[in-house]
């Protein structure tokens, strides 16, 4: 992946997690968090992954950004269930953390591949 | 022809050749937008005795037939021209798996309704009741619907239920193809076996359900290993095979070469990686296998069965990943689903070695019912064996032109064969077996298509074409043959929502069988009683000995769905909804309370309470009574 293409989609990741923590806090009405915070929660955290490990391969980086973007969803959920502090939107937090540190490290790993020799 | 001439018909065939694509788009896009207006007008009450097929119109075939004929068509380009090929999978995805959903007014299927009850009742709650079902220790799946449902401000976690499985399969489709570009040569191969995926996939796991879920990781995991982390030339192996085969007669010697080869020709080279995006890559496999295992109980065990086989034959690099599988496997059996096998370790391990019993749960078992019923389970077993018999075929052709075989392709085939040695899974082994060996097996099938990299000829790919369609009837009565009792009308959801709404928490509802969109609210709410039925009826006093009284209320649905479900999977005939109603009206212990087009609730009558005494209070359930609870429960695990 070319280090410009890297760098809009680290930043279009981090605005999405913004917009959709936004949303899910002011209780938006349903038609705008469905097609905002639903793909967030369900791609979100795979795609940052995807960008971070680098997959070239179109079809192993959907599968991968699909898979990973769904085991986040469960494992964040069953975080905050078995810890007994149950609240989706807490589980929406984790996830956004996990795109920004995600996309932070996929930003900083791409100068570092960019400064090296 | 002079030298313009030559250059006139060189043009010429560029010509068309760079329209060609084009073509292909346009057909695609026609015939998916009038396949799906033909389903959506289509008229659900003719779903009959055999299922969906008898509510398609003619257009429909036609529609689907131009989208496997595109498909096709564009595998015989000397280019992969992807968005040609991406439309049409989506195309045949719709148009396929999409088919119930546009026909239908409702979500299918009563195993989905109750799934997103026990959404709802984690986000009643805030927790699971582990011991209202089995499902509830492996609460993934739930808990994210219920983050999922929360989160988007959707009211009624119902809403994911209706397109639950064309998403689901779409998502089948990018691990496949990575799985095929990983181990078989060439474009067009890959693309061969996710098509014949979509219209060999009869099972229907693909619903809202963890299992659905949990089949997408499981390809991915393969995916990323198979392309990541396998080895091409398994140098143990080979010395081991050679030493062996030198001490064989000459006649035993052709296992040497189909194992030991390193299948240099046939399986493209291993994708290079940096050690950072290996280790990301590994991490990515531990956190997919710590969502699966937390999700459904089968499919870990299945992944591990084709990753030791793998690690075995030398084909896989990490060795240790089915090691944290298995770990991460035993460690949530022993902590979060402690409830569920504490006390009956029996019903998990029984049928250990039990191949035989297994294999008659799974078939024998299950043929019974009606004339039609009977003809459709014929067709799903014919239409199981011809895939697997087609992928040898395929296994065989492969050889025979390349003298060279794909040892993965095998093991991921051949690998959950196995699971029926360890377990029937009530019954349902062996379409879980056909499912997770669906993959590897289609990827052979796409052999005799396409063995090598070189363009096949029009011959074959039309001969394909044309045995794929000729096959789609069949795979239609295999995948929707159980519609008339699996679809859910708009009355039976009517139904339902007026009995939650007139009966008390607390009350008892009382199943009495396979069918109706029950528990899609909060299953917490309410006590679930089934009801076996048997024909002909015995007297009302028998047949309801078990369901007691319920002071706050006892209710009995009779819905279409389950009287469908009686006369095919029992035979009963197809009076005995009414005749049912009719005697527990008539012996004067229930009376019909709510009447509609799909069916009737009746209410017990209320009973003179006996004289009031004091009683102790009741001790909350301890942990054996809650397991021992869930031994009833255990074939509910199995949907």
């Amino acid at each position: 992946m070319t280090r410009p293409r890297r760098f809009w989609i680290a930043w279009a990741l981090i605005i999405w997690s913004a917009v959709a923590i936004l949303l899910a806090v002011t209780s938006a009405p349903v038609w705008v968090r469905l097609p905002v915070v639903g793909p967030f929660t369900l791609l979100a955290v795979g795609l940052a992954a995807v960008l971070v490990i680098g997959i070239r391969q179109p079809g192993l980086a959907l599968a991968v950004a699909i898979s990973v973007g769904l085991s986040s969803l469960i494992l964040t959920s069953e975080i905050v269930l078995y810890a007994g502090t149950w609240s989706p939107l807490r589980a929406l937090i984790l996830q956004v953390v996990l795109v920004v540190s995600l996309s932070a490290a996929s930003l900083v790993t791409g100068s570092r591949s960019e400064s090296s020799p | 022809m002079t030298t313009t001439d030559v250059a006139a018909a060189t043009e010429s065939t560029a010509t068309r050749a760079s329209r060609a694509p084009l073509v292909a788009f346009v057909l695609l896009a026609v015939s998916l937008i009038v396949g799906v207006i033909s389903l959506s007008r289509s008229d659900e009450n003719a779903i009959g005795a055999y299922g969906l097929i008898s509510a398609l119109p003619p257009v429909y075939f036609g529609c689907v037939a131009v989208v496997i004929a595109c498909l096709f068509w564009s595998l015989h380009w000397s280019k992969q021209h992807t968005p040609v090929l991406v439309v049409g999978i989506i195309a045949l995805v719709v148009l396929v798996h999409g088919a119930a959903t546009l026909v239908e007014s409702q979500a299918r299927f009563f195993v989905a309704w109750l799934h997103a009850g026990f959404i709802e009742s984690i986000l009643a709650t805030g927790h699971v009741t582990t011991s209202f079902d089995a499902r509830f220790s492996w609460p993934g799946f739930f808990s994210g619907g219920a983050v999922l449902t929360e989160i988007t401000g959707v009211s009624d976690p119902t809403v994911w239920l209706k397109w639950a499985p064309v998403a689901v399969v779409l998502c089948y489709v990018p691990p496949l193809l990575a799985i095929g570009r990983a181990t078989l040569p060439g474009w067009r191969a890959p693309w061969v076996g996710a098509i014949v995926f979509v219209l060999a996939d009869w099972v229907g796991q693909d619903y809202f359900a963890p299992q659905s879920i949990a089949y997408i990781m499981y390809l991915t995991i393969l995916a990323i290993l198979l392309t990541y982390f396998r080895k091409r030339d398994p140098a143990r192996l080979s010395a081991l095979v050679q030493g062996i085969a030198t001490r064989l007669p000459r006649l035993l010697n052709w296992p040497k070469s189909m194992i030991e080869s390193g299948n240099r020709e046939l399986e493209p080279p291993q994708t290079p990686a940096t050690r950072s995006a290996r280790i990301g890559l590994l991490i990515v496999i531990c956190a997919i296998t710590v969502a699966m295992v937390s999700s459904h109980q089968l499919t870990p065990l299945i992944l591990i069965l084709v990753l030791v086989a793998l690690t075995i034959l030398g084909r896989l690099r990490p060795w240790p990943i089915f090691l944290f599988i298995g770990v991460a496997f035993v460690g949530w059996l022993s902590y979060a689903a402690e409830g569920f096998w504490s006390g009956h370790l029996d019903s998990i391990f029984g049928g250990f070695g039990q191949v035989g019993s297994s294999v008659n749960s799974g078939v024998a078992d299950r043929v019974q019912g009606s004339p039609e019923h009977l003809h459709v389970l014929s067709d799903r077993i014919y239409f199981t064996l011809f895939v697997w018999g087609v992928a040898g075929l395929g296994l065989l052709w492969t050889w025979w032109r390349t003298r060279r075989i794909s040892v993965p392709l095998l093991v991921v085939t051949i690998g959950p064969m196995c699971t029926i040695v360890l377990q029937s899974y009530g019954g349902e082994g062996i379409l879980r077996v056909f499912l997770f060996s669906l993959p590897g097996a289609c990827m052979l099938i796409a052999g005799l298509v396409s063995s090598t990299t070189a363009r096949p000829r029009a011959t074959i790919l039309i001969a394909a074409a044309v045995a794929v369609m000729l096959t789609f009837p069949g795979f239609l009565i295999a995948k929707w043959g159980n519609e008339d009792f699996e679809r859910v009308s708009t009355g039976d959801v009517e139904l339902y929502a007026h009995l939650f709404q007139v009966a008390p928490v607390g009350s008892t509802i009382v199943n009495i069988g396979l069918g109706g969109p029950g528990g899609f609210r909060d299953i917490n709410n309410w006590l679930y009683k089934d009801l076996t039925i048997t024909w002909p009826l015995p007297p009302v006093s028998t047949l309801t000995a078990d369901i007691g009284t319920n002071p706050l209320g006892t209710y009995i649905v009779i819905d279409r769905p389950q009287i469908a479900s009686g006369i095919a999977n029992s035979g009963f005939p197809a009076t005995w909804g009414a005749t049912l109603a009719t005697d527990l009206v008539a012996s004067g212990g229930y009376q019909i309370i709510y009447r509609n087009s799909a069916g009737v609730i009746l209410q017990q009558v209320a009973v003179p309470a006996p004289p009031v005494t004091p009683k102790q209070p009741v001790a909350p359930p301890t942990k054996k009574a809650a397991a021992a609870s869930l031994q009833s429960d255990y074939r509910g695990i199995t949907s």
